[in-house]
C-alpha cells in the first residue's frame, strides 16, 4: 500500500527534476555563451534588467497597513469557513437541524464579538 | 452528538469573550472589576467541574473529544492554574498601560486551549488545541510591549513555536497518511501498530512538537529566555498549564494511541529523560535571573516527569499527575513572589532577593517553601511527586540494569538543584542587602491567591492521600491496551 | 493515644501555635520552646521508666493510624528496646539545646520555630515504625539545619558550612530514599511498615542476589548521615560553624540515626546482604576512629576537635554493628545513647566558652579554668568521657563493643582498641591542656561562669546521665539486649562468620529460646 501511495508522487518528482534541469541548463548555458569581462556591481543587483533602486528596502511603514491588512485577513478567511457550511446546510438541516444552525451562529457571533472590539478600539480610525 | 459534555470549555471561551465585551463599556478606572469577575467567573467553573463525575469515558463529536477520568483530573488542574494566573495578572496588569481586560482574557483562551488539549482523542483537535494555546502565548509572552526582554521572549516563542507546530503537524499528517485515520485508538479500534515507517517517523515528528510543549531535551532551547522575558503571569501559566498540557497529550499518545511505538522507543524516551534531567539541573547552577532559573528547572523537572513515562504504566501516570498538581502550586507561587517583589522594570535578580525576609515575611516564607517543595524535600508535595515518580523507576531498575542507570542520573540531578534551590532560600533569609528597600504591600487578591498555592504545596505534601487517589482514579481511565 | 504520639505532637503544635504569635515578645518563644520540650522529656522519662523489660524486643506505647492506604503507608509509632532510650536521649539532648538557646539574639521567633521543627524531626525519626516516615521525619531537619547554621552561625565559612551539610546530607538520603524503595519492593510492594517488613523477612528472607544489591544503597545512605569515614567531612565544619542548639541537637540526637537506620531497617531486613559488607565496615570503622581521631588531634579550634572527636566516636559505633554479633550490637546501642549526651555536652559547653571568649582557637586560649570553675570542670569530665574512662556512659558501651567484636574480626578490634584509645586521650586531654590551664589572658579574666543556675541545669543533666550510665548501665543494657540479640540472630545464623564466634559471647548473650519468650 504504501508503495502505491509513493508512486502516486511520481509527477512530483519529474516536475521537480523538470525545474533542477532548467535551471541548471539556463545557468550554465549563460556562463558558457554569454559575455566574458568585468562584472559590474549591478549585475548582480536583483532587478539587473529593470530600474535602479532609488532607496533600501526596508523602511519603515505606519502601523495602520498593517492593522488593515491582518484585520481583512481575519474576516476574509473567516467568512470562507461559511463556504462549505453552505454546502452541506441544506442535507444537515434535515437530521442535525440544532448542530448546523447553532454551529454556525457560535461561529458568527464569536467574529461578531471581534468585529465589535476591534470598532470600539478604534482599529478601523484611519487617523488614529 | 454531547456537546454538552464540553460545557466547561465553552463557558471559559465564553467567559473570555464576554471580557473582551464588556471591557468596551468599562471606564478606565475600573478595569480591576473586570479582573477579580474573571476570576470569580473561572472559580465558578472550577467548582462547577466537580458536578461531572469520572464514570466511564464519555465522547462528542464522533469520538474526537473524550470526557474521562483523566480529562477530568486535567481540567481541573488547568482551571485552579488558570484562577492563580488571574490573580497574579490582576496584580502585574498595574504595569501595562493598557490592557488588562485583554490580558486576562487571553489568559482564560489559553485555558480554554489546554482544557481541549486534555479532551483530545482525535489528532485534528490535537492539533487545534495546541494552536489555541499556543497563539495565545505568542501575544502573552511579548505583552509588555515596552520592555525589550519582553518582546525578545515573544519573538523567540514565536519562532520556535511555529517550527514546532510545523513538526507537529507534518508529524500528523504522516500518521494520517499510514494509517488512514484521525482518531485516536479506544473507540476506533486498537493502537497504532509501529509496523509503518510512516507512521513511525510521524510519531516522532509529534514527539519533538509535544516536547517543545513540555520543554523537554533536545526541544528546550526557548525555555530559559522565554521564562526570563515573558511576564511573571505568563510565565507562570507557561511553567504550569502548558507544560501539563503537553503531559496531557503526551499521555493520550504514548500510553492510549501508539503503546507499541512507546515500548519500542523506551530506550530514546529515557535517554531524553535522563538527559533533561541532567541538562536542567547543570544550566541552572549558574543563573542569577529567578525566572531564568526557573526556566532551566522546569526543564529538569519535564524530565523528572518523563520518568513516569518511561516506566508506560498507569502507576507512572498517576506519578505525573500528582507531580503536575504538586508542581504547579509550588511553581505559580514562585511566580506569584516574582510578580510581586521587584520593582516595575527591574530585573528579577536572585540577590535583589536579599532582605525579602524583613520586607515582607509572607512572600519570603512563600518563595522559600516553594523552592524547598520543588527540590522535593519532605514533607511538602514536591517531595512525595518525586517519591512516586522514583518508585516506578526503582521498580524496573530490579529487571533491567539501564532503569538503574536513569534512577542514578534523576538521584544526581535532584541532589544537584539542592545547590541552586537553596541558593535563592540563602538569598532571601541571609545575604545582606545592598540597601535598604521599602516593605512590599501585598494586595488581598493576589495574598490570596498565593496562600491558595501554599496550602496546596504544604497540605497535598503531608496528606497525599486525597490527591494520589484523585491521580490514580484520573490514570486509571487511561486505556492502556 | 500512645504516649509516643503525644510527645511527637506537642512540638508541631507548639510550632502553629506560636507561628501565629507576634514576633515581639522574645523571652515567649524561649519559654515555650524549653517548656516543651521539658514536658517531653518528663513523657519520655515515663515511657522509659514503664517501658516493659520482659517484651523488651516487642515493640511498645504503640499507635497506627492509617495514612496513605494505597501505598501501604501509616503513621506508626512505638518504641523496643533498641529505641526506647534514643527517644529517651533525643528528649535530654533536645531540651538541653532549647536552654542554650540564650545565645541567640536576633530573629528569635524564626529560630525557635525552627528547632521545634527539627525537635519533632529528631524525636519522629527514633519513634517511627513506618519506612515512609521514619525517612520524612528525619528530612524534617534538612532545611531547619540549613537556615539555622547560615542565619545565626558563626565564622565566615558558615555559608559554604551551612551548603555542604546539606547537599551531602541531601545526597545521604537521596541514596538511602533509593534503597528504602528497593526494600519495598523486595517485599512484594505492600507496605512500609517496619514491623510488617521485618516479619516478612524473618519468615521468607528476600532472594540473596537482590539482597545484595540493596544493601549498598542502605550502607551507603545512612553512612553518609552518620558521618561515615569517608564521608564525614561534613560534620566538623557544619558544627563548627553552627549555632549551639544546632550543634548539640545535630551532634546529639540526630546524627544517630544513621546509625539506628542500619540497625533497625538494614540488618533486619537485608541480612544476607549485610553479612559480606561487615567486614568492609568494619575497616570503614577504623578509618573513623584512627584517621578522624588523629585529625583531632591536629585541629587549631576547639569545635572542630570536638566535631571530628564526635566523628572518630561514630567508629565505636560502627565496629559494634559490624561484629554483627548481639554483644557488639548492644554495645553500639549503648555508645549511641552515652555519645549523645556527651556530643551535646561538649557542643554546648564550647558553645558559651564562644560566647565568653569570641574565639575557639586553641592557641588563644588558655587558663579558663580560674574564672570558670563550673565549665572548666564540665570540659574535663566531658573530655574524660570522650577518651573513654570508667565511670562515664562510653565506657560500658566501647568495652561491649569490644567484647563483641573480638570474636569475629580480632585484627579490626585489637588495632581500634590499642590505638584508638590513645588518639582519644592524646586529643581530649590536649583540649583540656590548651583551653582550661597554662597562663590567662587579661581579656578573661571576668569571663562569666554559667553564673545563672538554671543555664547550668541542661549541663547538669547529660552530666548526670553520662555519670549515671557509666555506673549503672544495667537497666539501658537490659532493654537493648533483647532487641539486639533479635537483629543478631540472621547475621549469626550465616554459614561463614558464624563458625568463627566462639564460646565467650554466646555466653555472654542470653539464649535465644529465652530472648524469643
Amino acid at each position: 500500500m504504501v508503495e502505491q501511495q509513493i508512486w502516486q508522487y511520481a509527477p512530483v518528482l519529474i516536475l521537480l527534476l523538470v525545474a533542477l534541469g532548467l535551471i541548471g541548463g539556463m545557468l550554465a548555458a549563460s556562463a558558457a555563451l554569454g559575455p566574458r569581462g568585468r562584472r559590474p556591481p549591478i549585475k548582480d543587483s536583483a532587478y539587473e534588467c529593470g530600474m535602479l533602486p532609488v532607496q533600501p528596502g526596508g523602511g519603515r511603514f505606519a502601523v495602520k497597513f498593517h492593522r488593515v491588512a491582518m484585520l481583512f485577513i481575519l474576516f476574509d478567511i473567516a467568512v470562507v469557513f461559511l463556504y462549505p457550511w453552505a454546502v452541506v446546510y441544506r442535507e444537515m438541516l434535515a437530521g442535525q437541524a440544532p448542530a448546523v444552525l447553532g454551529g454556525v451562529l457560535v461561529f458568527v457571533g464569536v467574529l461578531l464579538v471581534g468585529y465589535l472590539h476591534a470598532v470600539r478600539k478604534g482599529a478601523f480610525d484611519w487617523r488614529g | 452528538m454531547n456537546a454538552i459534555l464540553t460545557m466547561p470549555e465553552m463557558a471559559v471561551t465564553a467567559l473570555a469573550l464576554g471580557l473582551l465585551v464588556l471591557d468596551l463599556w468599562t471606564p478606565a478606572d475600573r478595569k480591576g472589576d473586570l479582573g477579580i469577575a474573571a476570576i470569580g467567573g473561572l472559580a465558578l467553573i472550577l467548582a462547577g467541574s466537580f458536578l461531572f463525575g469520572a464514570g466511564a469515558p464519555q465522547y462528542a463529536f464522533g469520538g474526537m473529544y473524550v470526557l474521562d477520568g483523566m480529562a477530568l483530573f486535567f481540567k481541573r488542574l488547568m482551571l485552579g492554574v488558570g484562577v492563580v494566573a488571574l490573580a497574579a495578572a490582576l496584580e502585574y496588569s498595574k504595569r501595562f498601560a493598557a490592557g488588562t481586560a485583554e490580558y486576562c482574557a487571553l489568559i482564560l483562551l489559553a485555558v480554554s486551549g489546554m482544557m481541549w488539549a486534555a479532551s483530545a482523542n482525535h489528532w485534528a483537535l490535537l492539533f487545534v488545541s495546541v494552536e489555541l494555546m499556543t497563539v495565545t502565548f505568542y501575544v502573552l509572552v511579548s505583552f509588555e510591549r515596552t520592555r525589550m526582554p519582553s518582546l525578545e521572549a515573544g519573538v523567540k516563542y514565536l519562532i520556535l513555536g511555529a517550527l514546532a507546530s510545523a513538526f507537529l503537524v507534518y508529524g500528523v499528517a504522516l500518521v494520517f497518511g499510514g494509517t488512514g485515520t484521525l482518531g485516536f485508538a479506544g473507540d476506533s479500534g486498537p493502537g497504532l501498530g509501529t509496523g509503518s515507517v510512516l507512521v513511525r517517523v510521524g510519531l516522532a515528528l509529534v514527539l519533538a512538537g509535544l516536547g517543545f510543549k513540555i520543554g523537554m531535551v533536545p526541544c528546550q532551547f526557548w525555555a530559559p529566555d522565554v521564562y526570563q522575558g515573558a511576564p511573571a503571569p505568563t510565565a507562570a501559566l507557561l511553567a504550569a498549564g502548558s507544560k501539563a498540557a503537553g503531559f496531557a497529550l503526551l499521555l493520550r499518545v504514548l500510553l492510549e494511541a501508539a503503546p507499541d511505538w512507546a515500548l519500542e522507543m523506551r530506550p530514546v524516551l529515557m535517554l531524553i529523560a535522563g538527559a533533561s534531567i541532567l541538562y536542567g539541573n547543570l544550566c541552572a547552577i549558574p543563573q542569577r535571573n529567578l525566572k531564568r532559573l526557573l526556566g532551566y528547572s522546569s526543564i529538569a523537572h519535564a524530565g523528572y516527569m518523563l520518568l513516569g513515562i518511561v516506566v508506560l504504566e498507569r502507576a507512572g501516570a498517576a506519578a505525573i499527575l500528582f507531580y503536575l498538581a504538586g508542581y504547579a502550586c509550588a511553581v505559580l507561587a514562585a511566580f506569584l513572589v516574582a510578580a510581586l517583589a521587584f520593582d516595575p522594570g527591574e530585573p528579577e535578580e536572585i540577590p535583589a532577593l536579599a532582605g525579602l525576609h524583613r520586607r515582607s515575611p509572607y512572600l519570603a516564607a512563600a518563595l522559600a517553601l516553594s523552592m524547598i517543595s520543588l527540590a522535593g524535600i519532605p514533607p511538602l508535595v514536591g517531595f512525595f511527586g518525586k517519591f512516586l515518580l522514583l518508585k516506578g523507576v526503582v521498580l524496573a531498575a530490579f529487571d533491567s540494569r539501564s532503569f538503574g542507570w536513569l534512577a542514578g542520573v534523576a538521584l544526581a540531578g535532584i541532589v544537584t538543584s539542592f545547590y541552586y534551590y537553596f541558593g535563592v532560600v540563602r538569598a532571601i533569609y541571609w545575604s545582606a542587602p545592598a540597601a535598604e528597600r521599602p516593605p512590599i504591600a501585598v494586595s488581598r487578591v493576589a495574598g490570596a491567591a498565593l496562600g491558595a498555592c501554599l496550602v496546596g504545596i504544604v497540605a497535598a505534601g503531608v496528606f497525599p492521600s486525597p490527591l494520589l487517589e484523585a491521580a490514580r482514579l484520573a490514570a486509571g481511565a487511561l486505556r492502556i491496551p | 493515644m500512645s504516649i509516643l504520639t503525644v510527645i511527637l505532637l506537642l512540638p508541631l503544635l507548639a510550632l502553629a501555635a506560636l507561628a501565629a504569635w507576634p514576633s515581639r515578645q522574645r523571652v515567649m518563644f524561649q519559654a515555650v520552646t524549653i517548656g516543651i520540650t521539658f514536658v517531653e522529656l518528663v513523657l519520655a522519662s515515663l515511657a522509659a521508666w514503664q517501658f516493659d523489660v520482659s517484651a523488651a524486643q516487642s515493640f511498645q506505647f504503640v499507635q497506627k493510624v492509617p495514612w496513605i492506604p494505597s501505598l501501604g503507608i501509616s503513621f506508626h509509632v512505638g518504641v523496643d528496646g533498641l529505641s526506647v532510650g534514643l527517644v529517651w536521649m533525643a528528649t535530654l539532648v533536645s531540651f538541653a539545646a532549647a536552654c542554650a538557646s540564650w545565645e541567640i539574639r536576633e530573629r528569635v521567633k524564626t529560630f525557635h520555630l525552627l528547632l521545634l521543627l527539627m525537635n519533632a524531626g529528631v524525636l519522629g525519626a527514633f519513634a517511627s515504625l513506618d519506612l515512609f516516615f521514619f525517612y520524612i521525619f528525619h528530612e524534617l531537619a534538612l532545611v531547619p539545619t540549613f537556615l539555622m547554621i547560615g542565619i545565626w552561625g558563626r565564622g565566615g565559612q558558615r555559608s559554604y558550612a551551612a551548603f555542604k551539610i546539606t547537599l551531602y546530607l541531601g545526597l545521604g538520603s537521596m541514596v538511602l530514599l533509593l534503597g528504602l524503595l528497593a526494600v519495598f519492593f523486595l517485599a512484594g510492594q505492600t507496605t512500609f511498615d517496619m514491623v510488617e517488613l521485618a516479619a516478612q523477612a524473618r519468615q521468607s528472607p528476600f532472594p540473596v542476589a537482590r539482597q545484595q544489591a540493596v544493601f549498598p544503597l542502605l550502607l551507603l545512605g545512612f553512612g553518609i548521615l552518620a558521618s561515615l569515614w569517608p564521608f564525614h567531612t561534613w560534620a566538623p565544619l557544619a558544627y563548627g560553624a553552627a549555632p549551639t542548639p544546632t550543634a548539640m541537637l545535630h551532634a546529639g540526637a540526630l546524627k544517630k540515626f544513621g546509625l539506628y537506620g542500619l540497625l533497625r531497617v538494614a540488618l533486619p531486613l537485608v541480612p544476607d546482604g549485610a553479612r559480606d559488607w561487615m567486614s568492609v565496615l568494619a575497616w570503614l570503622a577504623l578509618g573513623n576512629l584512627l584517621f578522624c581521631g588523629l585529625v583531632a588531634v591536629r585541629q587549631k579550634e576547639l569545635d572542630r576537635l570536638i566535631g571530628y572527636s564526635s566523628v572518630a566516636h561514630m567508629g565505636f559505633i560502627f565496629l559494634g554493628i559490624a561484629s554483627g554479633t548481639a554483644l557488639g550490637i548492644t554495645g553500639a546501642a549503648v555508645v549511641m545513647v552515652a555519645h549523645g549526651m556527651l556530643a551535646a555536652l561538649s557542643f554546648g559547653l564550647s558553645g558559651h566558652l564562644y560566647q565568653q571568649t569570641r574565639t575557639l582557637e586553641l592557641d588563644r586560649l588558655g587558663g579558663l579554668l580560674r574564672p570558670m570553675p563550673f565549665l572548666g570542670t564540665a570540659l574535663v569530665m566531658a573530655m574524660l568521657a570522650a577518651c573513654g574512662v570508667p565511670g562515664f556512659g562510653n565506657f560500658p558501651g566501647e568495652l561491649l563493643v569490644f567484647f563483641g567484636s573480638w570474636p569475629p574480626r580480632p585484627a579490626a578490634t585489637a588495632i581500634a582498641a590499642a590505638a584508638a584509645l590513645v588518639v582519644g586521650a592524646v586529643y581530649a586531654l590536649r583540649a583540656v591542656r590548651k583551653a582550661l590551664h597554662g597562663p590567662l589572658p587579661d581579656a578573661w579574666q571576668a569571663a562569666d561562669d554559667l553564673s545563672n543556675p538554671w543555664r547550668r541545669l541542661p549541663f547538669v543533666l547529660l552530666l548526670a546521665g553520662l555519670i549515671g550510665l557509666g555506673c549503672f548501665p544495667g537497666p539501658l543494657v537490659d532493654r537493648i539486649q533483647p532487641a539486639a540479640a533479635a537483629i543478631a540472630r540472621p547475621l549469626e545464623s550465616a554459614p561463614a562468620p558464624a563458625a568463627l564466634i566462639p564460646l565467650p559471647a554466646a555466653a555472654l548473650t542470653r539464649p535465644p529460646e529465652e530472648a524469643s519468650r
